[in-house]
């Protein structure tokens, strides 16, 4: 059933994506100021919120975790932060490119992109921790508690267009009032972020099947020393 | 006249590379958002092939703990 809807899933995500990079492309025109480089906001802009939307998730499974003692949550919080740490660095990859065109340099020391950096490394030292600790309930508890505070600043970054005058533009998606997009262009994010969404489903999926496998491994070899 | 025909061309000429260089880093960026994609999805699948031997590994070493 899982390999159905891994499948299933893959061919809808991949459709999706092709059809947008041809409305991105043929469809849509240059931006008046930006010219074409401004198509990176099709990959910059949904990459970052699954980057965030996946360390709020995982932070809310960490709490699950703490609460309840179930490593089921542990693992699921773990898979969907690795996969959430992929699209927050194609977030930080896709921006530094643009503001190399847009503001003249590859990086800007302002509150978004050093909140954002900081939680990207934050959430690399989250990996890290779990592969040093072997002990799986010690792990747990600590990523857990590493997740809770990296989720704090993600969401600080956030919030940090709004509360701070930054080099990052302010809000621009009309879901945050932030009306700074012809509605023709605005809609492809929207696409995008569905069919990004699907792949990263996928990727957690995939990633989940890993740490059973893993839980699985150590079981057995637990087992083989007792014998 | 001449001087009017030639600012005209430098002017174009710079503006073409500034859309050049514009769908360059487009480009880059695009790629360098596929690209990371397309390392992860490798390096799950190499994990992936790697737990699958280990798990048979020592399936085996507790169905035939004296070999």
């Amino acid at each position: 059933m899982r390999e159905k809807i891994i499948v299933g899933l893959a061919l809808f995500a991949g459709a999706l994506l092709a059809w947008n990079m041809n409305t991105i492309f043929t469809a849509l025109p240059d931006e008046l100021n930006q010219g074409a480089i401004y198509r990176i906001i099709y990959f910059h802009v949904p990459a970052n919120i699954l980057g965030m939307l996946g360390f709020g998730l995982g932070m809310f499974l960490s709490i699950g975790y703490l609460v309840t003692k179930d490593l089921r949550y542990d693992a699921l919080a773990a898979s969907v932060t690795e996969v959430a740490l992929v699209f927050a660095s194609i977030g930080l990859a896709t921006g530094s490119i643009w503001a190399r065109i847009i503001w003249g340099v590859w990086w800007a020391w302002d509150v978004r992109l050093t909140s954002w950096l900081v939680c990207w490394l934050i959430f690399g030292g989250y990996l890290m921790l779990r592969r040093a600790v072997d002990e799986p309930n010690q792990r747990a508890r600590f990523a857990a508690v590493v997740s809770v505070l990296g989720s704090v600043n993600a969401y600080i970054s956030y919030k940090s267009i709004e509360w701070w005058n930054t080099q990052h533009p302010q809000p621009v998606l009309s879901i945050r009032n932030g009306g700074g997009m012809a509605q023709g262009m605005e809609a492809p994010i929207w696409w995008n972020l569905l069919a990004l969404a699907c792949f990263s489903t996928i990727l957690v999926m995939v990633r989940m099947r890993q740490e059973s496998f893993a839980r699985e491994i150590d079981t057995l070899r637990r087992m083989a020393h007792a014998q | 006249m001449k001087l009017i025909l030639f600012a005209g061309w430098h002017t174009l000429s710079d503006l073409e590379k500034r859309v050049n260089r514009n769908v360059q880093y487009m480009l880059l960026g695009l790629g360098a958002a596929w690209l990371i994609m397309f390392i992860y999805v490798i390096l799950i699948t190499l994990r992936e092939r790697k737990l699958r031997k280990e798990l048979d590994r020592v399936r085996r070493m507790v169905e035939q703990p004296n070999k």
